[in-house]
């Protein structure tokens, strides 16, 4: 008798920290679930000044620019808005003009300046001789089909 | 009596899957030796991740056979749960052990992969976190499963956790396209076919098969081992009675 | 040498490449050795015990149901 009331306390307990567990991973899920807000968001004032978030869309063409410093300036598009970030730091090796990428850090003054810099690159995979001659035929735009998942 | 009946289904079961397991061990390492031999030989550097691309051949797999063992050990459990069937309460507690060790796998190989193209070891966005609560699930089953001295409620509550549990899979399946997320969207399993170029998918392919019949391979000795250790079980506990 | 050392180096991805793979294999071979050795060891105990319960001091009507089917 003591052995199955030593092991219904035991499932009472786990069942319990099972509980515990999956409601703070929820919550915590919860949280993160948009893991990136868009230039849109930011543009329309969805997001206040000063609060740590993530910025993802597109690096605009032709916007990279880096300073004498080490800071490197670049818009970050969703097509529909750009937002300016500004970085000093180590930039991932896929960081390319017109490549996916999710900046962390703050709004300021209305300029982005991130703390971190992530790639995000699209699912499309060949070798370069591939995408060169798709490109040269015109059957492929680039990037195009990343405004699908940056939205 | 009861003791034969329960007896009968285990050893017809090994009678059929002993002589499975050397073919089924052959067929592995024919495909994983082809795509290995594809994976870092012969296919190509991608237009932009360039050499590092070549992860893909061992995190994919991974992750897609975390994702089919925690389905089959859902449907075991479940079989064993409802029709009290001995070998499905074996084949779901194995496939527990293999799946994690895929998952595993799947996350680390990932973030080794993360590190130098998105420049970050790991983030909490959905894919990558749904992914590690199947982790944690597949060491809950283990850890439920193995808490009971009745091996039978360990099977029972573990059956009735993992069957909770399977609404993660549609979550990391889906998770790419619900919601914003640093990883990309499914490559292979889409449905306007793959956007991965032939000289790549045909080696993932072969890798995939490879780890599928790794898979069976290990599940089929395990269940073996297992089968025979319930065996022993029962003959000492006629022993110790005589 | 050329060649090997800049197969190993993969684009300078190498110290990523290899221990993706490196660890695949490592714990997929240490599951598959440690299930085919626990395999063989149970066989070896049953096939002992199987031994031992064939001793005249069981009553003779226990079969072993193993050998029933």
């Amino acid at each position: 008798m003591k052995r199955k009331h030593k092991r219904l306390t035991f499932v009472f307990i786990a069942a319990l920290l099972i509980a515990a567990a999956g409601t703070l991973m929820l919550t915590a899920f919860e949280e993160n679930i948009v893991f990136f807000r868009s230039p849109s968001d930011i543009a329309e004032n969805k997001v206040e000044e000063g609060r740590r978030i993530r910025l993802g869309g597109l690096v605009e063409d032709g916007s990279v620019q880096q300073a004498s410093d080490g800071t490197v300036t670049f818009g970050v598009t969703d097509t529909a808005h750009t937002i300016k970030v500004s970085y000093l730091g180590i930039l991932p090796d896929l960081f390319r003009e017109g490549q996916g990428v999710v900046t962390e850090g703050k709004l300021l003054n209305g300029v982005f300046i991130a703390e971190e810099v992530l790639a995000k690159h699209d699912e499309n995979y060949m070798p370069p001789e591939v995408s060169e001659a798709l490109k040269d035929a015109g059957y492929w735009q680039g990037e195009e089909g990343e405004e699908e998942t940056v939205q | 009596m009861a003791m034969i009946e329960k007896y009968a289904n285990p050893n017809r079961f090994l009678r059929i899957a002993r002589p499975l397991i050397p073919w089924i061990g052959g067929i592995t390492l024919l495909c994983l030796g082809i795509g290995l031999y594809l994976a870092l030989f012969v296919s190509p550097a991608d237009y932009q991740q360039g050499e590092s691309v070549r992860i893909i051949y061992v995190h994919v797999p991974a992750a897609w056979m975390a994702m089919f063992c925690y389905t089959s050990l859902v449907i075991s459990a479940g079989v064993g749960l409802i029709w009290k069937h001995p070998v499905a309460e074996i084949a779901a507690r194995e496939t527990a052990s293999i799946g994690a060790i895929f998952t595993f796998l799947a996350l680390l190989t990932g973030s080794l992969w993360g590190k130098p193209m998105w420049g970050t070891w790991w983030v909490w966005d959905a894919r990558l976190t749904s992914m590690l609560v199947l982790l944690f699930l597949y060491i809950g089953f283990m850890a439920l499963n193995s808490a009971f001295d009745n091996a039978q409620r360990g099977a029972k509550a573990s059956a009735i956790l993992a069957m909770v549990g399977f609404i993660n899979i549609p979550i990391i399946k889906f998770s790419v396209d619900w919601w914003n997320t640093l990883h990309q969207p499914a490559s292979v399993i889409r449905m306007d076919g793959p956007s991965i170029h032939s000289s790549m998918l045909i080696p993932l392919l072969l890798m995939a098969v490879g780890y599928s019949f790794f898979y069976l391979w290990v599940l089929l000795i395990r269940m073996d081992s297992a089968i025979t250790a319930g065996k022993i079980r029962t003959l000492r506990q006629r022993h110790a009675q005589a | 040498m050329v060649t090997i050392s800049s197969f190993l180096e993969m684009g300078g991805y190498g110290a990523y490449i290899w221990p993706c793979y490196g660890i695949s294999a490592i714990l997929m071979i240490a599951i598959y050795v440690t299930s085919v050795r626990t395999l063989k060891e149970n066989r070896a105990i049953l096939n002992s015990l199987e031994k031992d319960t064939m001793q005249p001091f069981n009553p003779p009507n226990s079969v072993n149901p193993e050998q029933q089917n």
